[in-house]
């Protein structure tokens, strides 16, 4: 008798979140690459996609992508289990949650900008919560909470702006219809 | 081609759903439109919040410098609740360091003035001269433990 295969049938919606978790894992890559004069305070690229996955496909796929691009991102870059990485999935998983309630806002009234701002704070507020918890107890970091703070609030501006500018982009579907 | 973000079933750009919820966005650069009136809010609160930890932010002292006799005795973080025990020529000096902040609590001097000092604030040092004890809340320099 011949081993019977496992086979695994990876749905098209599998297959999606795989190729935009792909995309969140490059720039987290491309970003990695880039020389920064301080520790800790990164752009935060892989947020964009996790903003327009929300928007587009929804919450649990927005987890997925991101949780998946954390894992996968943290393996190609050889952070895997150690600090760095809980510090990402904390601060991912915190984000993820302030997503959830504030995909629920008059979406009138809250646009990606002010999610990926909501996000980014709570991102960096998770992670010193973490650094001051567990891994620095005794180091005071109040000090640098101002400057984490003024990063938060640039890299969130700037990653909702740009989620803004790429929802606005006519989409190949809506083109279509115009036409029709 | 075909892009992943093109498969969704409703394309609503941010312009036509503010449009349907009456909201007017028109003749402003583009880049203002897309912040929404609750965005702003956002924007401003969190502007705020940065705002206000910087003019709070100077009292960053977290370092007590403690000496006998001028030679450094123990230097100490204020994020630990302690009592600090220093032998001088006297007796003993209390050194209390308790919710962040640090006083001497008692000394063998005569006319205790450094005890009257009370808790110290950033920069500030209280010098028991008789005892030869000085405490100096200071700012910590990097050093390879902590950075």
């Amino acid at each position: 008798m011949t081993a019977s295969t496992i086979e695994l049938r990876a749905s098209l919606e599998d297959r999606r979140i795989a190729a935009l978790a792909a995309a969140g894992i490059g720039l987290t890559l491309a970003e990695a690459a880039i020389p920064l004069p301080i520790p800790g305070i990164k752009p935060g690229l892989a947020n964009i996609v996790t903003l327009l996955v929300l928007y587009r496909f929804g919450w649990r796929a927005a987890a997925w992508v991101s949780l998946l691009r954390i894992v996968a991102g943290a393996l190609f870059l050889g952070t895997f289990l150690t600090p760095t990485f809980v510090l990402s999935l904390t601060g991912g998983l915190a984000s993820l949650l302030v997503l959830a309630a504030a995909i629920r806002l008059p979406q009138a009234w809250f646009g990606p900008v002010g999610l990926s701002l909501l996000a980014a704070f709570v991102h960096i507020a998770m992670q010193l919560a973490v650094v001051d918890l567990w891994l620095m107890p005794h180091v005071s970091l109040q000090g640098l909470l101002p400057w984490f703070l003024t990063a938060a609030w640039l890299t969130g501006l700037a990653n909702g702006l740009i989620v803004a500018r790429m929802m606005n982009l006519p989409q190949p579907e809506c083109r279509r219809e115009v036409a029709a | 081609m075909k892009t992943h973000f093109g498969q969704s079933p409703k394309c609503v750009s941010a312009e036509a759903n503010a449009g349907a919820a009456g909201v007017k966005r028109s003749g402003r650069s583009q880049a203002v439109q897309w912040i929404y009136p609750g965005d702003w809010l956002i924007v401003l609160a969190g502007l705020a919040l940065v705002a206000g930890l910087f003019l709070r932010a100077p009292a960053v002292a977290d370092r007590v410098t403690i000496r006998q006799s001028g030679q450094p005795f123990l230097e100490a973080g204020l994020r630990i609740d302690r009592l600090i025990a220093v032998p001088g020529p006297l007796g003993t000096t209390q050194v209390e360091i308790h919710g962040g902040r640090v006083r001497i609590k008692a000394d063998p001097s005569p006319r205790q003035l450094c005890v009257k000092q009370g808790w110290l604030q950033a920069g500030e040092a209280a010098v028991c001269l008789p005892n030869r004890v000085s405490v100096e809340l200071g700012r910590a320099a990097y050093d390879s433990l902590n950075y």
